[in-house]
């Protein structure tokens, strides 16, 4: 079978590492939020910097790093691990931003 | 105490407004929803804005320039070169000099009736329940997640909303916490995040925009009118120019 491929957006923190403003990830048959991380995680290490989180397989996966909001369709998704997403899905990724 | 602990609810009489005040506030007793009822409240009203630098500077001028009658303004530290791109509180004479004295400097210049307590502290678990309890509304403009968190603990004990306003470079965002009705903040915010650094890219010209949105979401919780932005986030991202409302419940 082959992967899915999940489209996330990047804003914040990401997207001034990463200078760009989305990715195409292939996320494995099944995936879920933490494969989604993980595929994010493996493509660029330093995003795991960011987030505050290490670059893990999602079954090692037991919680989302926090302060991390995943939208999709405008609305946001459950933060667990397992929430499922689907071939062709959008997600937008927004690391929660402070003030000073 | 103040007489209007939260949006809509009013606990006292209202303060009468002066002639002074008509003539200040001419050109918003006309705005629809607002009227002379919406400035008595503000007039009766306390907000407490935690720091004043690039969000909560621009928050307090429009805030004491919309009439609130008391700010209870909570930063530490002296004015530096670097706060000056952002921090329009500040002025190039003052570095080296405290921050809460310029804020209260040039907010008194702007109005002289305005009841200011400068409190020369951040908000932290220490001191976030006594600056709190003294506010009808609570302006969160602070760059350390602990400061929000704390702020954010307390103000959910006392029923108090908490209006969130944040940027980054040239990205802003903005919500109303108050729960039950709304997520808790640490719904969205679960603990510190553990990547987020102090220090971060930003223009003055985006902490001012999202700054004079929190500004109206506050005078809309005090004076209840309009539709705050609970159980939704405002996003912006100011180098495209596009706009999203998120809904998070």
């Amino acid at each position: 079978m082959s992967q899915c491929l999940i489209t996330v957006e990047l804003t914040g923190q990401l997207q001034h590492h990463l200078q760009q403003e989305q990715l195409s990830l292939e996320c494995g048959q099944n995936p879920t939020l933490a494969g989604v991380l993980f595929a994010l995680t493996t493509h660029s290490p330093k995003t795991a910097e960011i987030l505050g989180t290490e670059v893990a397989p999602p079954e090692q996966q037991t919680a989302l790093p926090p302060g991390l909001l995943i939208m999709r369709d405008g609305l946001m998704l459950p933060l667990q691990p397992g929430t499922p997403v689907s071939d062709g899905d959008r997600l937008t990724l927004i690391p929660m931003i402070s003030g000073g | 105490m103040s007489q209007n602990r939260t949006d809509n609810k009013t606990t006292g009489p209202l303060p009468q407004l002066t002639s002074d005040d008509f003539a200040l506030r001419e050109w918003q007793l006309d705005v629809r929803g607002f009227g002379e009822a919406g400035q008595q409240r503000l007039k009766g009203a306390s907000v407490l804005v935690s720091r004043v630098g690039g969000l909560g500077s621009v928050v307090a001028y429009e805030l004491a320039a919309a009439g609130v009658g008391r700010l209870i303004l909570a930063h530490a530290g002296n004015v530096r070169h670097s706060d000056l791109n952002r921090q329009l509180l500040m002025t190039h004479d003052w570095i080296g000099k405290p921050r809460i004295e310029s804020a209260t400097r040039r907010l008194k210049e702007l109005n002289p009736h305005l009841e200011i307590e400068a409190v020369p502290e951040n908000v932290s678990a220490a001191n976030a329940a006594r600056l709190v309890e003294q506010a009808d509304c609570v302006v969160d403009a602070a760059p350390l997640f602990e400061e929000r968190l704390a702020m954010n603990d307390a103000a959910e004990q006392r029923g108090i909303p908490v209006v969130e306003a944040a940027m980054y470079e040239l990205e802003a965002s903005l919500t109303v916490i108050h729960p039950p009705e709304t997520l808790r903040f640490r719904d969205l915010v679960p603990a510190v995040p553990p990547g987020w650094k102090r220090r971060f890219p930003v223009f003055g010209a985006v902490s001012g925009t999202i700054a004079c949105l929190a500004a109206m979401e506050t005078i809309k919780l005090l004076a209840g009118f309009g539709d705050p932005l609970k159980n939704r986030m405002l996003r912006m991202d100011l180098r495209s120019m596009q706009t999203q409302v998120l809904k998070l419940k």
